[in-house]
């Protein structure tokens, strides 16, 4: 349970063979690749600088998109071994020639559709020339008279009156901002009443030639003449479907080989060139060196070197969580989180065994539980591996803290007889009887977690070097002996009626303690450096600015241990919540006729199993994320993503 | 009692409409939009003005147009907030209606004077036309301020005409006639403010009405010092007769010998808290003064005549900004630089 090792290499290989050695590389499903240089720094013969090639498959790729999508082909992945196209100039000449078979149908669709857009835009605009019952051609063609047709704003309109100059306008209709209509004047006075009219914001709009007759006769040609177009259209259309059944295959199987290609030689941006040799370097998992070793065996041209991950400072390794079959379904809230880092802990059996553990004490219902089981496996087998699995390891703690309640669909007391037959007094622990001790032993709990994330954060700290981390900061050394011994002290106290707050207890583990959290940076820098500093950011830090900022922090770090601790009193209240939930179901059963009780029954479980089970299964990953893991984790690592050649339709 | 809980309701309804305000982020973007097509479209697709604009097609619309859409949805606005609760009849509650009926008032002076009436009809607005008493069209085709004067017998505004001062070629004081059309106006904003018993609120309102007084009052004494050298008597005779920082502070202000002097005696003043010395132009910062003054009392009180009062302020000043937009983008002026005119 900890990270999977992993091996750096870098593949030499002389450029010819540099297609295969890419595609060896995504055939291996391992290699995550790494660009060869690390910052475009210097250029020239003598350097090593990265390909920089326009894809050749980019055109082609373009092209056959859009044949697809005129002929109405979804492309999808397709066995290509077939196909027999390798370069970029053999796809542009595959769809030159669909181009060329398609032209006909294609030109005669694209010139009806043009039509018919042209036809649909003039409709528009004589929609609003109702109220004209004139010739267009002859009125446009008036001697002596301009005329425009236009829209005019409504303010615009109102302000007509004003103006005593010799035109008059003629209203048609009008929007809620415009007037639509046509204004006529003498040719003489043309350039004052445009004027005017421009003033008022009056839009003209164009009556294209092909307009003729009145607004009725042109409304009735331009509708047959689209439903003429449309026509052409639909014969198109049928003449492109007929060519695309006949083709696709052939398609389908060029369009998968195109992608293939184009994502390898996509990868050539990583790759470094220095005359007449490629480099190519990236990470494997250690345990598929041979796999790897062997794969480029076959492949003369190309020189592996296998170092180890740290080799090159450039490259930070990727981490791949190496888990259990009882903690692999969790490595799903690890990675929502945050991978750890290459070197760093790999918390994912810590967060399996409190979350199986948690949700059961939280959610404990023998029956409930055991549906949860049984879903878990079904989601796991049909939709979500690691989900499924999640569900059916909390099923299972569930069932075993439903069988500690005594409680089995809400029925509290059906274990009783079977507890009492074998003899054990002390359970079933029925949550409404046991309240107190319930929520006692929920902030146990809580302390306990705290404590365990503290220790891991102190191994974490001591094996990274970082003195103030591992020791004096509130999660180090110091911060443990100062919330231990104040949680044991008042447990003692509490529980115990021991006594153990003592002067001498007082001063060695919660004033030093606090001492050491309140100093951690000088206090480490004096461990580490051996010299005295009082901020590691600041140089010219005060006594007084030190004092004011560490009081400040220290008040935090003493309110996060309460708010941190009391925060898990959730873990006992959904106990009593769930038992409350259950209740009110039981009461709601009893209210009803018999008939419907079985109903009520597994209406209410359902209703309490996907609301609680939901809202239990979110407080868990809180308490994780907040409470355990900001004590020791960063999650700052980097995924594994090996290269591969995927199948895309998106153009860039 | 009951007018208590309507006033509330206005003032929460004008908070409501102040969420659907154009923000800084907006105006970011359209200063970096390239054409006043673009500014449009981006416009009729805010919650602001997406309904006004509805029906128009940015790609073709005048920018004129445009600004009087805009306009007008700000006039619409008051309107619709003012007749929520009934409150268009009551006193000061039609003081943007006599504001814009003062402005159109000013320019149909000027119009008159210079022939210019053509001009006027064209940018009259056209909610005046249909909403003022006074028919602006008809007194468009005055051909004096005599013939003005005559036309406006019967109106509140008649006496005001005839006190108008002439030059000594006979013809009306442009300067003394915008003098007395704006005293006039903020006359009777106080007048009705005191008789229409606000109480506290009356107060309120009071201060702000003189505190932007005082704002048009220090710009143009500036502008009077800095451009054309006027003597403090000078200044006293353009400035408006109302203060709320007191005679003795704006009197030290006028009594300034020069431009510089006056514009230490503003930064020194309430008014100068937005004034820094990079800044060429006072008048910005003065602005920004009052916004922020409105912004405040917007989000504080819960009268309806102050609040309503303060947010046609904020409507107006986003309207002015959105004009600023519009044509720096139509002259192509620099992003950052239209940007730094905008006042937030």
């Amino acid at each position: 349970m900890a990270i999977e090792k992993m091996e750096f290499v870098s593949v030499t290989a002389s450029r010819d063979c540099l297609d295969s050695v890419l595609e060896k590389c995504c055939e291996s499903g391992c290699f995550q690749i790494e660009s060869a240089v690390a910052s475009a720094s210097g250029s020239g013969e003598r350097t090593l600088q990265l390909m920089n090639d326009k894809n050749p498959y980019d055109v082609p790729f373009k092209g056959l998109v859009s044949i697809a999508t005129e002929l109405g082909i979804e492309l999808s992945e397709t066995n290509y071994s077939a196909c027999p196209l390798e370069s970029g100039a053999d796809f542009t000449e595959f769809i030159d020639s669909l181009e060329e078979s398609l032209a006909e149908a294609s030109k005669m669709k694209q010139a009806a559709q043009q039509i018919i857009s042209q036809r649909k835009a003039a409709l528009i605009q004589i929609t609003h020339l109702h109220g004209l019952n004139a010739q267009f051609d002859r009125i446009f063609s008036c001697k002596h008279v301009h005329v425009r047709v236009g829209k005019l704003p409504l303010e615009s309109h109102r302000k007509l009156d004003y103006y005593d100059q010799n035109f008059f306008f003629v209203p048609f209709e009008h929007d809620r901002n415009y007037c639509w209509g046509m204004y006529f004047c003498p040719k003489n006075d043309k350039e004052i009443v445009d004027d005017i009219f421009t003033s008022l914001y009056f839009e003209a709009v164009r009556i294209p030639d092909f307009v003729t007759g009145n607004t009725e006769e042109a409304f009735q040609r331009l509708e047959s003449e689209i439903a003429e177009e449309e026509k052409n259209v639909a014969k198109a259309d049928r003449e492109l479907k007929n060519f695309a059944r006949v083709h696709e295959e052939e398609i389908q199987r060029a369009f998968s080989k195109l992608c293939h290609k184009r994502a390898v030689f996509e990868l050539r941006r990583k790759v470094g060139v220095l005359r007449d040799k490629v480099f190519i370097k990236g990470f494997i998992p250690k345990k598929k060196h041979k796999d790897f070793e062997q794969l480029f065996a076959g492949l003369p041209g190309a020189a592996l070197t296998f170092m180890p991950p740290d080799a090159d400072s450039s490259c930070v390794p990727p981490t791949v969580l190496k888990n259990t079959w009882f903690t692999r379904p969790y490595s799903m809230l690890v990675e929502m989180y945050g991978l750890p880092d290459y070197t760093g802990y790999n918390p994912t059996a810590f967060v399996a065994l409190t979350y199986t553990l948690m949700f059961g004490i939280m959610f404990g219902d023998l029956g409930q539980g055991f549906i949860i089981f049984l879903l878990g496996l079904i989601i796991g087998r049909k939709v979500h591996k690691n989900f499924g699995g999640m569900m059916t390891r909390c099923g299972v703690s569930s069932m075993i803290f439903g069988a500690i309640y005594g409680s089995v669909f809400g029925f509290e007391d059906l274990l009783d007889p079977v507890y009492e037959s074998i003899g054990i007094s002390f359970l079933p622990l029925h949550p409404f009887h046991n309240t107190s001790f319930i929520l006692l032993t929920a902030v146990g709990l809580g302390v306990a977690l705290i404590l365990i994330s503290m220790i891991l954060n102190i191994i974490i700290g001591f094996r990274e070097g970082d003195i103030e981390k591992a020791v004096f900061s509130n999660n180090g050394i110091a911060g443990l002996l100062f919330y231990g011994s104040i949680a044991g002290g008042v447990a003692a106290m509490m529980l115990f009626d021991v006594k153990i707050m003592s002067a001498p207890f007082v001063i060695f583990f919660i004033v030093i303690p606090a001492v050491c959290i309140f100093c951690k940076v000088p206090f480490a820098a004096v461990v580490k450096y051996k010299e005295f500093r009082l901020s590691n950011e600041e140089e010219d830090m005060t006594f007084g600015n030190f004092i004011v900022e560490n009081f400040f922090e220290m008040f935090e770090y003493v309110l996060s241990y309460v708010s941190n601790t009391m925060s898990f009193l959730r873990v006992g209240g959904f106990v009593l919540s769930h038992a409350g939930m259950m209740l009110v179901v039981s009461t709601l059963m009893n209210m009803v006729s018999t008939g419907a009780k079985p109903a009520v029954l597994v209406i209410g479980n359902a209703f309490v199993m996907v609301m609680e089970g939901m809202i239990v299964a979110i407080q868990i990953i809180r308490l994780e994320f907040y409470e355990i893991f900001s004590r020791f984790y960063s999650g700052s690592g980097k995924p594994f993503e090996p290269v591969k050649a995927g199948f895309s339709t998106e153009i860039e | 009692m009951l007018e208590k809980y309507s006033t509330n309701a206005v003032a929460a309804k004008i908070r409501a409409v102040c969420g659907r305000m154009l923000t800084m982020d907006d105006f970011m973007e359209m200063v970096a939009k390239r054409s006043v097509a673009e500014v449009a479209d981006y416009l009729a697709h805010t919650p602001r003005y997406s309904e006004r604009l509805r029906d128009i097609d940015p790609n073709t619309v005048h920018r004129g147009f445009l600004e009087q859409l805009l306009d007008e949805e700000n006039y619409t606005l008051y309107r619709r907030l003012t007749s929520f609760s009934g409150l268009e009849d009551k006193p000061f509650y039609d003081f943007l209606l006599k504001r814009h009926e003062c402005r159109q008032l000013i320019n149909l002076v000027n119009a008159v004077s210079c022939g210019l009436q053509l001009s006027f009809v064209q940018t009259l607005p056209s909610y005046l036309i249909n909403g003022s008493r006074i028919d602006f069209l008809a007194l468009a085709r005055c051909r004096s301020v005599e013939e003005l004067t005559a036309a406006l017998k019967g109106t509140r505004y008649y006496k005001l005409f005839r006190s108008f001062g002439r030059t000594p070629e006979g013809k009306v004081d442009f300067t003394d006639a915008e003098i007395k059309l704006r005293t006039s106006l903020y006359e009777g904003l106080i007048e009705d403010v005191e008789k229409s018993g606000f109480g506290r609120d009356g107060d309120e309102l009071l201060s702000l009405i003189r505190s932007e007084i005082d704002v048009i009052n220090i710009i143009n004494a500036y502008r009077l010092k800095a451009f054309f050298g006027y003597t403090p008597d000078e200044i006293r005779k353009t400035v408006l007769p109302f203060t709320q920082m007191g005679k003795t502070s704006m009197n030290k202000l006028y009594n300034c010998p020069e431009a510089g002097k006056m514009r230490n005696v503003v930064a020194a003043s309430p008014y100068g808290r937005y004034m820094s010395a990079e800044d060429d132009d006072i008048e910005p910062p003065l602005r920004k003064r009052t916004l922020t003054t409105m912004k405040h009392t917007l989000a504080r009180t819960c009268a309806a005549p102050v609040s309503l009062y303060a947010f046609m302020y904020v409507c107006e000043n986003e309207l002015r900004n959105i004009v600023r937009v519009i044509e720096g983008v139509r002259y192509d002026v620099d992003p950052a630089m239209i940007y730094k005119l905008l006042i937030f």
